[in-house]
């Protein structure tokens, strides 16, 4: 039989069997998808905290302030309330804080009387309370400097390392792919492999004279296009619904064609090596998220230490964040060069592939 | 009746004490994500900055000794500018900040400036070091701006005057401080009890198929063979 006849053969088999499944593979997408989802919840608790204005003042230079408030680095999600209902919406846990501005504000600044602010932050734990703490001396510098109060000595001035900052969200639902590219390209790739000892068929592979790379190739091609499917709808959710776009529109798409295809032949050799659906699936859910956490998917991974740093090393997940953050934003996020982090994914691959066939090949013991 | 839902427990937790995997099933997750939760905290809370001052002034002193100061912020490392740039570069550092050599004359004219490199890969940590050197920057001027400052200043009663012309007078609602860890052990004690409780559960009615007849038969006989004496 022609080589790529077997291919053909084989390809056809996969995707029988994946059409059988319709069911299973319709819920991969939708995890995929539900991936985002999760990781957007990361986003939301990094800025906007909901705090309630309450102006006493009203005047010219409250209104001033209230604007330094909202542009101080997407600190604040401000919302007009009455005392009472501020007090009721602080008790029941749905605001981190009240700011209130006090009367007379306006004619005190203008005058250079300092005025204090009254705020109440809910402590509930230190992350927020910081974060609000920071903020609101930040708010007090762009508003004196706007209306450029005489007296100060010292400014920060600001040297950027990237041309323009990349939002929170934007920034997490790339790493999200790299999750779903994991987790999605993974289980289709076990499910294809270990299926040839479930149904016990690795014998008849085994003592055919067909070669097992072009059967393993056949399977995962079909495996990988239905994962790259997948991702391809969570990127159409990424661009569309959050309305973030890559820079690079090619590179991202071979990025992502790159980590379909290697995280296949990772979940492959998985399969093989579990020789069950069952024991892949829930290991490849169980490693995603500590893979997910500790790859550079929140901040690059360096920013951490050297201890999570070099833990990262052990993490597909740290290479592909390293090279869709780099295709679809510009960014670096390794240290190491994206060329490195390209080569080491196929690295991985090659070597995945290799002991897949070597748990397929003849000679294999059971 | 008692005695035979007390019976009845017994025999279930011999049952899941013996079963390993459903142990492991139910507890790995939980401690996985009090791995997950430890990460985090290191992720959300201070980032590596380098500070370089140039300055040799009593004016740079002071503004390095607020920088300094301000532990909650930074997990700050002094070091020389070549030192600072290459630690940038290499991603060991998300910032640095510089006082610069003339900080002192320039203090003098109320025109200083106080340097920040951002790695600005994302705005969550990139906002947080903005807003942290601005208030460090903010104390050079108006030292109730500070931490201190928000919390015992105006609030206690003292107000002292500031070019900014703004002071903060924060009130806590209460009176603990709780880090992101603390917190998260919470949430993760409530997944241990999910996990025992759902996946216990579930091991035991599913493996009571085994002896479904047995509330009918009930009485030793049962016991006897879920436990595994017959």
């Amino acid at each position: 039989m022609s080589a790529w006849r077997l291919f053909r053969s084989s390809a056809g088999l996969e995707a029988a069997h994946l059409l059988g499944n319709r069911g299973f593979v319709a819920l991969t997408a939708l995890a995929a998808v539900s991936f985002l989802a999760m990781v957007s919840l990361f986003g939301l608790t990094g800025s906007y905290a909901p705090v309630a204005l309450i102006d006493r003042d009203g005047g010219p230079l409250a209104r001033r302030f209230i604007e330094a408030l909202d542009g101080a680095h997407h600190s604040f999600a401000l919302t007009y309330l009455s005392e009472e209902a501020a007090e009721a919406a602080l008790g029941s846990g749905r605001l981190v804080g009240i700011i209130t501005i006090p009367a007379g504000f306006s004619d005190a600044v203008a005058k250079g009387t300092t005025v204090p602010v009254d705020v109440r932050i809910d402590n509930v734990n230190v992350d927020l309370t910081n974060d609000m703490q920071r903020a609101l001396p930040a708010a007090i510098v762009a508003f004196a400097r706007q209306l450029q109060f005489p007296g100060t000595a010292v400014q920060m001035v600001e040297h950027d390392v990237w041309p323009r900052d990349t939002g929170y969200i934007p920034y997490l639902t790339v790493s999200a792919l790299a999750l779903d590219a994991m987790v999605i390209a993974g289980i289709l790739g076990a499910m294809a492999t270990a299926r040839e000892w479930e149904r016990r068929t690795v014998k008849l592979l085994r003592l055919s004279p067909a070669s097992p790379a072009i059967v393993l190739a056949g399977k995962l091609s079909v495996a990988a296009t239905v994962a790259a499917m997948a991702l391809a709808l969570a990127l159409l959710v990424i661009e569309v619904g959050y309305g973030v776009v890559p820079i690079a529109r090619w590179t991202t798409a071979f990025a992502l064609l790159a980590c379909v295809a290697i995280f296949t032949s990772v979940g492959a050799w998985l399969g093989a090596l579990l020789k069950r659906t069952l024991a892949a699936v829930p290991l490849l859910f169980g490693l995603a998220m500590p893979f997910y956490v500790d790859s550079g998917a929140l901040e690059p991974t360096r920013f951490d230490g050297d201890a999570i740093w070099a833990l990262a090393h052990l993490s597909p997940v740290y290479y592909a964040v390293g090279v869709l953050e780099w295709a679809f934003h510009g960014l670096h996020v390794t240290p190491e060069p994206i060329w490195v982090d390209l080569l080491v994914l196929v690295v991985i691959a090659v070597v995945a592939v290799i002991l897949t066939l070597g748990r397929l090949a003849k000679g294999a013991t059971r | 009746m008692i005695g035979a839902a007390w019976g009845m427990a017994r025999n279930d937790l011999a049952v899941w004490l013996r079963s390993p995997a459903a142990i492991a099933a139910a507890l790995l997750p939980a401690l996985g994500m009090g791995v997950l939760v430890a990460v985090l905290t290191s992720s959300v809370g201070q980032q590596p900055v380098a500070l370089v001052v140039q300055g040799q002034g009593p004016l740079a002193a002071r503004m390095a000794r607020i920088i300094r100061g301000d532990a909650d912020a930074y997990l700050l490392e002094e070091m020389a500018a070549a030192d600072a740039e290459r630690a940038i570069g290499a991603q060991r550092v998300a910032a640095i900040i510089v006082v610069p050599e003339d900080f002192d004359a320039a203090a003098a004219r109320a025109d200083a400036a106080v340097d920040l490199y951002l790695n600005n890969v994302d705005i969550d940590l990139a906002d947080d070091l903005r807003r942290s050197v601005t208030r460090s920057v903010a104390e050079f001027d108006a030292p109730q701006l500070g931490l201190l400052g928000e919390l015992h200043g105006p609030s206690s009663g003292v107000l002292l005057p500031n070019p900014y012309r703004v002071a903060v007078a924060e009130h806590d609602p209460r009176d603990t401080n709780v880090s992101f860890l603390q917190y998260q052990v919470i949430p993760i004690v409530v997944l241990i009890v999910i996990s025992v409780g759902v996946l216990g559960t579930a091991l035991l009615t599913a493996g009571r198929r085994c002896c479904s007849s047995a509330p009918r038969a009930a009485g030793r006989w049962w016991w006897d063979a879920c436990s595994g004496a017959r």
